[in-house]
């Protein structure tokens, strides 16, 4: 099966205030919750919302990672609190004393799971909803700002391209970073960035000019909406701030969550089927969508 | 009919500077004009241009008026003169600010406070018409040179200007991408009556087009009229004859008299046809390269691939033998890998396959000081190579580096060969683009190496300096050195290279004589060649050409 392009799926083409608002709603969804099987099941949906838009290796290898972080978040988690009964396991060495406290360890995993599905969050975000259209949402608001932002993004790529060239070039007057004593390289490093500095500042002043001599600063800036508005986008938004409202619906009625690490003695309630669902439903609905997408091809 | 723009009396001085850079110069523009300002480098060209557009003029002592639409440039709002004249620079990289090319063309217009309907409609006919609708996504520094100053052109355009000022809007561009440039400034005069006033050096194309010419010597305006008879009074002069394109230039020393002085390649067709103009040889036997015997190569390239990102090769299976004393030139388009191939040859990048021999060493295993004695690099932009504070202390930190003997003979020799001595206390970064291929090239002669491999030499130079930088690289290379460079400059070539290859797609064909070279191309060849060919197959420049026929001798 031939993977969709990212830019081809219909999550990539929603407007970009849509897609904005429906990661807002993700991560106020995430803050709301603290059981184990909520956050599980969290964590399980928004793998399979990452691993269809950023594919399987970068999937797994967020995973890697994400194992590494539970390890800790567990290890200093039960650390820090050994009150909590009940205690699974109880160690003593001379005056060194450890309880493994259960509910640590449950609060524990739910908090680093919460955390880990907040990254997984923001890798799909940073897929989807690239620089140049974040820009685009927040332009309006400030569109002076908005265009720095931009130009700093671009500036950024120039400044790592001519770094490069002069690090080749420098080692036709002998300026070499690589070779020689720590001091020697320390003075060629810096020697190499008063050219990069010298270099950009005066190819600055003459593109500042030319920003000038096409008009910035003249009048308020406007900005070019080159998206519009789709139904699908109302419809996508509409259906996400929906289950949004029945999420927080369901968190005032204090069901997945507990108040004190005391209560965290077991890994599923009754009352986190709710929870469970409404935020699958939510995880999962940029690839329901896709499913309806695909299914209106003509 | 009422002036687009009118300069009374202008007189123009540098703060730094004691004699005006332009004196007292008087023209006016009329709606629809073509203009080409020509002159030597440091004759005021670019100050001329600058004092058009409110936003780039100089600071320094003025007198005099300019006027554009009645208006005085100095009282001009920042909203008309960004509506009212449009400015494009030398360095198309420079202009650029946003991540793609359809931002690049939104940002002006969002700079003026168009609403957003109206700048999709602008983007949309403007891309059409240009050609650029296939770009609009693609990020700006992915662009070829070529399409970047083609966008830099269409972001001014989209104000929809008046009057359209370009800075040697070619010089960086292969010559196939900058006749495509040309062709589109045409377009934008003829369709769109938009008036268009540029400085160039290269003046075939240019001069072809344009229906007036301004000239600039010693910083007055002493000619305003049709191109050719500017370029007839330019070939009077010592230092502008060298302006002189070569097909007006064959005319001009041939004595051939025509209704109008040819320029472009048709006309100059026509005129051959209309008078019956038969051509022989203008050199005994043609030009032979004086190619040395066959001995070991100085320099191999042996099944080199690179690629910069892992997925795409920019040189592939690459071979290449150079003998001694040889002066080879690459040709090929911007992006062919000609940059690449002269970096790695310098060993400043090593290839993932293949090697590169300097005599019997590999480059990118040689000691650092003894490749900056043996083989000197000039890249296509020599600041970026540049290290001290002034002219004389970049000469002096090379010469350090270099342990010479007798460093400061060494650095005036350079100073004066060069022609330096003027600028040789200011900051390398401050002095123009040709004046930092001087230094550069200066810089890489401080060691006499062995090897000498130039990345685009002339870029930046005005004619005359160029063929005086030509004649000194071949005293160089008749005392022993291998010369290497790639250009776009097909004269260049033709005048200088004993042998010419021609770079496509990572790989070199076969290395030939520089006459068979050009001979056998049919578009990267010399004016002349394409004129005469028929006549005379090896003829490339208009020494090359003798006149056997003609009649009616001016």
């Amino acid at each position: 099966m031939t993977h969709t392009p990212i830019k081809m799926t219909f999550f990539s083409q929603l407007h970009p205030v849509a897609l904005t608002l429906y990661f807002t709603e993700l991560i106020v969804c995430l803050l709301l919750f603290n059981h184990v099987a909520v956050a599980v099941a969290e964590f399980i949906a928004l793998t399979i919302t990452a691993t269809y838009y950023l594919g399987g290796r970068k999937t797994a290898r967020q995973l890697k990672y994400a194992v590494s972080f539970l390890l800790m978040i567990l290890f200093f988690n039960t650390l820090l609190n050994q009150k909590f009964p009940p205690i699974l396991w109880h160690f003593k060495w001379g005056i060194l004393t450890f309880k493994f406290s259960y509910p640590a360890f449950l609060y524990g995993i739910a908090m680093a799971i919460v955390l880990i599905a907040m990254l997984f969050v923001f890798s799909v975000l940073n897929a989807v909803l690239t620089p140049s259209k974040l820009i685009y949402v927040f332009s309006p608001i400030a569109p002076r700002l908005a265009v720095l932002v931009t130009i700093s993004f671009t500036l950024v790529t120039s400044f790592t391209d001519r770094l490069k060239r002069i690090l080749r070039l420098q080692k036709t007057r002998n300026v070499d970073v690589v070779n020689g004593s720590l001091k020697t390289r320390t003075q060629k490093t810096l020697h190499i960035f008063e050219i990069l500095l010298q270099d950009a500042l005066s190819s600055a002043m003459e593109t500042a000019n030319l920003m000038d001599a096409r008009g910035f600063g003249a009048a308020k800036r406007t900005h070019y909406r080159s998206y519009h508005w789709q139904f699908s986008d109302l419809l996508f938004i509409t259906i996400a701030t929906v289950m949004l409202v029945a999420t927080i619906g369901v968190r005032i009625l204090s069901m997945g969550t507990s108040r004190s690490v005391t209560n965290f003695t077991t890994i599923f309630t009754p009352g986190d089927t709710w929870p469970i669902v409404v935020t699958a439903l939510l995880f999962l609905l940029p690839l329901i969508s896709e499913g309806v997408y695909r299914s209106c091809k003509n | 009919m009422q002036k687009l723009a009118t300069v009374t009396h202008l007189t123009f001085t540098y703060p730094d500077q004691s004699t005006p850079v332009l004196d007292d110069v008087n023209f006016t523009i009329d709606p629809g004009d073509f203009i080409v300002i020509a002159g030597n480098t440091g004759s005021g060209k670019t100050t001329l241009l600058n004092h058009l557009k409110k936003e780039l003029m100089p600071k320094g002592a003025r007198t005099g008026d300019v006027q554009i639409a009645e208006t005085p440039v100095a009282d001009m709002p920042k909203l008309v003169s960004a509506q009212t004249v449009g400015y494009v620079a030398q360095d198309p990289q420079t202009q650029p600010v946003m991540a793609t090319v359809i931002e690049e063309l939104a940002f002006p217009l969002e700079n003026i406070g168009c609403p957003s309907n109206e700048i999709e409609r602008r983007i949309t006919e403007l891309a059409n018409f240009l050609g650029l609708d296939q770009n609009l996504d693609r990020q700006i520094h992915q662009l070829s040179g070529g399409q970047l100053q083609l966008v830099n052109l269409a972001s001014v355009l989209i104000l929809r200007p008046k009057l359209i000022l370009l800075d040697e809007p070619t010089s960086q561009l292969d010559p196939l991408t900058a006749q495509h440039f040309l062709t589109v400034l045409g377009r934008i005069n003829q369709e769109l009556g938009i008036t268009i006033m540029l400085t160039e050096h290269r003046l075939s194309t240019v001069a072809a087009m344009a229906n007036r010419m301004i000239l600039l010597q010693d910083h007055h305006l002493t000619f305003d009229g049709d191109p050719h008879s500017g370029l007839a009074k330019m070939a009077t002069d010592a230092h502008l004859t060298y302006f002189v394109p070569s097909i007006p230039k064959l005319f001009l020393d041939q004595q051939i008299r025509t209704s109008q002085l040819p320029i472009s390649v048709a006309d100059a067709q026509s005129a051959i046809r209309t008078h019956h103009l038969q051509f022989q040889s203008g050199t005994t036997g043609g030009k032979v390269a004086q190619l040395p015997p066959a001995e070991k190569p100085i320099l191999t390239v042996n099944n080199i691939s690179f690629s910069f990102d892992g997925q795409h090769n920019v040189l592939h299976h690459l071979n290449l033998a150079i003998n001694p004393g040889t002066w080879l030139a690459i040709i090929g388009k911007n992006g062919s890998g000609k940059s690449t191939l002269l970096t790695l040859i310098c060993g400043l990048m090593t290839p993932q396959h293949g090697k590169i021999r300097f005599v019997h060493q590999l480059v990118w295993k040689m000691a650092i000081n003894q490749r900056m004695a043996k083989l000197a690099f000039l890249s296509q932009t020599p600041r970026l190579q540049f290290t001290a504070d002034t002219v004389r202390e970049e000469l002096e930190v090379q010469a350090a580096e270099l342990r010479l003997p007798d460093a400061k003979a060494q650095v005036d020799h350079m100073i004066n060969q060069f022609h330096l001595n003027r600028i040789e206390k200011q900051n390398p970064f401050d002095i123009s683009g040709g004046q930092q291929q001087l230094v550069g090239l200066a810089i890489a002669l401080m060691a006499t190496p062995d090897l000498l491999v130039l990345d685009e030499p002339t870029k930046g130079l005005d004619p005359y300096t160029k063929i005086q930088v030509g004649n000194l690289l071949k005293q160089y290379q008749q005392a022993g050195m291998t010369i290497v460079i790639a250009s776009h400059d097909m004269e260049f070539c033709a005048k200088f290279a004993d042998k010419c290859t021609f770079m496509f797609d990572g790989y070199l064909n076969t290395l030939l004589a520089t006459q068979s070279f050009f001979a056998d191309n049919f578009f990267f060849t010399t004016p002349i060649n394409r004129i005469a060919r028929d006549q005379v197959k090896d003829a490339l420049l208009p020494v090359d050409l003798k006149l056997a026929n003609h009649p009616e001798r001016g």
